[in-house]
């Protein structure tokens, strides 16, 4: 009888102990799902576009493309995804082809670590655009939409660019370039 | 009033004595295994407790993200990285374009070019720390924290 409030002190750090240990496993199993959910959505919203620019060719506005997206595909927790577009020159032609934009940056709870994870599962699968930024307090980069040497589009979208962490639609003050 | 009674009266209670005594001894001994097996359990306690306080408190204090210096050298980089790309462009257009030519650092960077002039400012932001660029002051970082 008289051990049996140590007992249930024992008992209690081990639970403690197992939480410690279970948690920041079940973080990082959340962390890798929400990124292989992110290259899923990339994989339909390409499907999509590229079919799009298959049947209807090159579009006047880059607008269009924008709005064959639902905004709501787009929103994950923390991290930031966007459409953009990278200016495409052939020649004496220029205009623009869509990208998938993933971006996390420190500050924005587990952001950094999904765009991390999602960072490698875009190498994984040579979707990488040029110019990734994979440092240790932000990790930016885009994958294609469609074809890189192919123009989609020639009037780039009125709206400014998600900005990593920041609030959308930009208030006065965070509008991007 | 006990008076001094008989030797053998004396003698008996000199082996009640010793059998309390014996007695007294054997509780001793049986008391004794007892601490000996809490010794053990009050030392994994102890062990258990510590960690539980440990875990408790690694759990309690955010993982350390990278340093107000690592924010600042990464800023640092972004900015150049934007600059440059709007150079290029520039360059090759020979006008400055109407955002970042790369989609990774406009969703990073924030541009604004200024009317007249060809001038362009750059913003980078992570978490609290802000650092802006000016192309016509292009030895000056402007640093502000939120």
């Amino acid at each position: 009888m008289k051990s049996r409030p140590l007992q249930i002190l024992l008992a209690l750090a081990l639970l403690v102990m197992t939480l410690a240990l279970a948690y920041p496993m079940y973080v990082d199993y959340r962390e890798r799902e929400i990124s292989a959910e992110i290259v899923e959505r990339y994989r339909e919203i390409e499907s999509r576009i590229r079919a799009h620019l298959d049947d209807a060719g090159e579009s006047a506005d880059c607008a269009a493309l924008s709005a064959m997206v639902d905004g709501r595909a787009l929103q994950f927790d923390g991290v930031t995804v966007d459409i953009g577009f990278a200016p495409v020159e052939l020649g004496a032609r220029r205009g623009y082809r869509p990208v998938f934009v993933v971006c996390g940056a420190t500050g924005q709870g587990h952001a950094l670590d999904v765009a991390r994870y999602a960072h490698r599962h875009f190498a994984a699968i040579n979707r990488i655009e040029a110019g990734p930024v994979v440092r240790d307090s932000v990790v930016g980069f885009a994958a294609p939409l469609s074809a890189p040497d192919h123009i989609a589009c020639f009037v780039p979208s009125p709206e400014l660019p998600r900005l990593c962490g920041r609030t959308y639609p930009p208030t006065k003050g965070e509008d991007a370039g | 009033m006990a008076g001094k009674g008989p030797p053998g009266d004396e003698f008996s209670m000199l082996v009640e004595d010793l059998h309390e005594w014996e007695a007294r001894q054997q509780r001793a001994r049986e008391a004794q295994p007892d601490e000996a097996a809490d010794g053990p359990l009050r030392l994994v306690w102890t062990i258990a407790a510590w960690c539980a306080a440990a875990t408790s408190l690694w759990l309690a204090v955010p993982q350390a993200g990278p340093g107000p210096a690592q924010i600042r050298k990464d800023l640092l980089h972004l900015l150049e990285q934007s600059r440059s790309a709007v150079e290029r462009s520039r360059l090759r257009t020979g006008e400055l374009p109407t955002r970042i030519p790369s989609p990774a650092l406009a969703s990073l960077v924030s541009y604004h070019p200024l009317g007249g002039g060809g001038g362009y400012e750059l913003e980078a932001r992570l978490g609290a720390q802000i650092i802006i660029w000016r192309s016509r002051q292009p030895d000056r970082f402007e640093e502000r924290r939120l």
